[in-house]
């Protein structure tokens, strides 16, 4: 067995340029799509990261039923108690009550459709980066105050201005017409066109007056430390809801929409990395098939002096392993370095890019990642696609006849 | 001869008996409205999510105009609907706004109960939108009822494919209506009950509107105090009126 490795090693390097050209094309295949992943997962992360803290969190405790079809009703009390069981949990960094609702905001003449938020901006603080995303004026401190702020498109369409006075309009939860004034003190540019063009922030105490809840709301939105605990936090938070006719949503399902286009995106990401795979593959194929049949007579005569068949293809197997084996290492070092230095310097987009992106709800940006199962995941698909492709050379050395084999120029 | 004369008069029968559907119709109709009416009544909307309990007044002038405003509870105290013609304006209180209903609203709940806007605009038109036929008689709690069905006339503006009616013989009191779309599913029924006498008037004092599309969804009208066929005056539905808060 041992021999059999020496021999392998030796026959690598007996032919020192096409192996080096092999083993750089695994490497660069290697460390390619190692960057390629990185950086779409690095830039997924920020990503989700981005959407999850501007308002959604990344869980949320709602009524079940309450995510598909959204009704006032919908609404849960008790808002304590789940507090306090939430506080005993190491990963949550903070939660808050909010209360959803549609209405209809209307300064002089004009009228528009409203998506009414009721937050308690103190607690909000610890889940969510909304209140940095003001355009003018200031956010309101207090859950009790009049004061709301609005999305700056919804200000224009309006043509109010700061400071002025607007009625809000809302079918409460007991059927009623809540109605209320309320002073706009701030505005908010936050690139989701659902905040910007039709959002109202107030006061979640001042949202329950309007709307008849009576100290009932619609959501608890959660903060982690960690997205990596997600599904772990998801597990504790669902255990300790058992029986209550609640349930817990994590952010892809909270925004199935940015879910999607992240997935889209990843798909097209492992389409780019099968077709590198493939031609680095056909390149294994051609190197190893020259090598055998270059060797034909060599081999026909180490069968004829009673080499055994499948030996001889174990060799070549091993020979290939090889080859693979040092391309992936400087792949995966490369790779690795790769990464490491768009982690510490991410590339920031500019002007137009900038804007399609922040269209779409994404980050102008592009930072890596150095997840360990991204290097696992593509160490193992190159190794088995120079496997796989050294399949029909040795199936021709294992066909071999040794007199054949002599004769064979 | 003798053949034409039998048409005649069969004729006559049909026309006699469309008559008298209507005149039934209209009797009871009358009960409910008289020419103008001022009352105190309460409204109690019941879903399975919550109960509650409006108390208001209002004034009635035939179909014509009306007023409502709520007195209690305080979150909505002082909240006005104000009726003219076919037009319909909220005034709020709190916010001292007025908000007229656009047509496209005209078939939604009015205040969260399970009478629309429309009811209180159009409210029975009965007499004018509706062809009607008795159909039967059939005792309903025990008293003999006739049962007329009353289908809208080509071109009415109504959202009824048909509606049944019920009416006491006794004394022509309403008694239940079924309203049904045009495919024919019943929608909602109304239910008059409890017959009081308000001064010279004797009148159902409870009406139930039941939803069959809204399960558990109903709302009681509980007359309290109702006079009828009164003098009103007409500044009462006037916009500075509605305005002035009170």
């Amino acid at each position: 067995m041992k021999l059999i490795f020496k021999l392998a090693w030796r026959n690598v390097w007996r032919n020192k340029r096409r192996s080096m050209l092999t083993l750089a094309a695994i490497c660069f295949a290697t460390f390619a799509s190692i960057a390629m992943r990185g950086m779409q997962h690095g830039t997924y992360a920020i990503n989700i990261k981005y959407a999850v803290q501007l308002f959604s969190g990344y869980l949320q405790i709602q009524k079940k039923g309450y995510h598909n079809n959204p009704s006032l009703n919908k609404a849960f009390g008790n808002v304590k108690e789940i507090e306090k069981k939430l506080s005993t949990l190491r990963f949550v960094k903070g939660y808050a009550p909010r209360i959803y609702a549609d209405g209809l905001i209307s300064f002089k003449d004009n009228s528009f459709g409203a998506a009414v938020f009721g937050i308690n901006p103190k607690v909000e603080k610890n889940v969510i980066t909304l209140m940095n995303r003001l355009k003018d004026g200031r956010f309101f401190n207090s859950d009790t105050s009049n004061n709301i702020v609005i999305g700056y498109k919804l200000l224009e369409n309006l043509k109010a201005n700061i400071g002025d006075e607007v009625v809000i309009l809302s079918q409460g939860a007991d059927g009623s017409l809540g109605n209320l004034k309320f002073k706009i003190v701030g505005t908010l540019k936050t690139g989701s066109q659902e905040f910007d063009a039709m959002g109202v922030f107030m006061g979640i105490k001042k949202a329950d007056e309007l709307l008849a809840m009576y100290g009932r709301v619609h959501a608890i939105a959660i903060a982690l430390y960690n997205l990596e605990d997600l599904e772990h936090a998801k597990e504790q938070i669902k255990q300790s809801l058992a029986g209550t006719g609640l349930t817990v949503l994590t952010w892809d399902e909270l925004m199935p929409d940015f879910k999607q286009s992240i997935e889209f995106d990843n798909v097209s990401g492992i389409l780019y990395l099968a077709i590198l795979v493939i031609i680095v593959a056909f390149g294994i194929l051609n190197t190893v098939l020259m090598s055998v049949t270059e060797r034909f007579k060599e081999f026909g005569i180490t069968l004829a002096i009673g080499m055994p068949q499948i030996k001889l293809v174990h060799l070549v197997l091993i020979e290939t392993f090889f080859i693979t084996i040092i391309g992936l290492l400087f792949g995966n070092i490369i790779g690795y370095g790769i990464n490491s230095y768009f982690i510490h310097h991410p590339i920031e987009f500019g002007g137009d890019i900038a804007m399609i992106y922040q269209e779409y709800g994404f980050l102008p940006r592009i930072e890596s990642s150095l997840l360990p199962s991204m290097f696992f995941n593509t160490t193992l698909t190159i190794l088995a696609a120079s496997l796989i492709s050294c399949v029909y050379p040795l199936y021709k050395v294992f066909k071999l006849e040794p007199l054949k084999g002599i004769r064979y120029t | 001869m003798r053949f034409s004369l039998i048409i005649l008069f069969l004729l006559a029968v049909n026309i006699i008996k469309g008559q008298t559907a209507e005149k039934i119709v209209s009797k009871a109709e009358e009960i409910l409205k008289g020419k103008t009416a001022h009352g105190i009544m309460e409204m109690i909307i019941k879903t399975p999510d919550f109960e509650r309990t409006l108390k208001m007044e209002s004034w009635w002038v035939g179909n014509e105009k009306a007023l409502i405003v709520i007195k209690s509870p305080k979150r909505e105290a002082g909240n006005k609907t104000l009726k003219i013609k076919n037009e319909i304006w909220n005034y709020l209180k709190n916010t001292e706004t007025t908000i007229k209903i656009p047509p496209s609203m005209m078939l939604q709940s009015w205040n969260g109960s399970d009478f629309t806007n429309d009811d209180l605009v159009r409210e029975s038109n009965l007499s004018k939108d509706y062809n009607k036929n008795l159909i039967g008689e059939e005792p309903i709690g025990g008293k003999k009822c006739w049962k007329i069905e009353l289908v809208p006339k080509p071109n009415a503006p109504v959202v009824w494919g048909k509606l049944y009616y019920w009416i006491r013989q006794k004394d022509y009191m309403p008694s239940i209506v079924q309203y049904f779309d045009e495919k024919g599913n019943l929608i909602r029924y109304i239910v008059y009950s409890d017959v009081k006498k308000f001064g010279s008037r004797t009148m159902p004092s409870v009406w139930t509107m039941y939803s069959k599309t809204k399960e558990g969804h109903s709302t009681t009208v509980k007359i309290l105090e109702m006079e009828l066929d009164i003098n009103i005056p007409d500044k009462i539905f006037s916009f500075q009126e509605l305005e002035r808060g009170n």
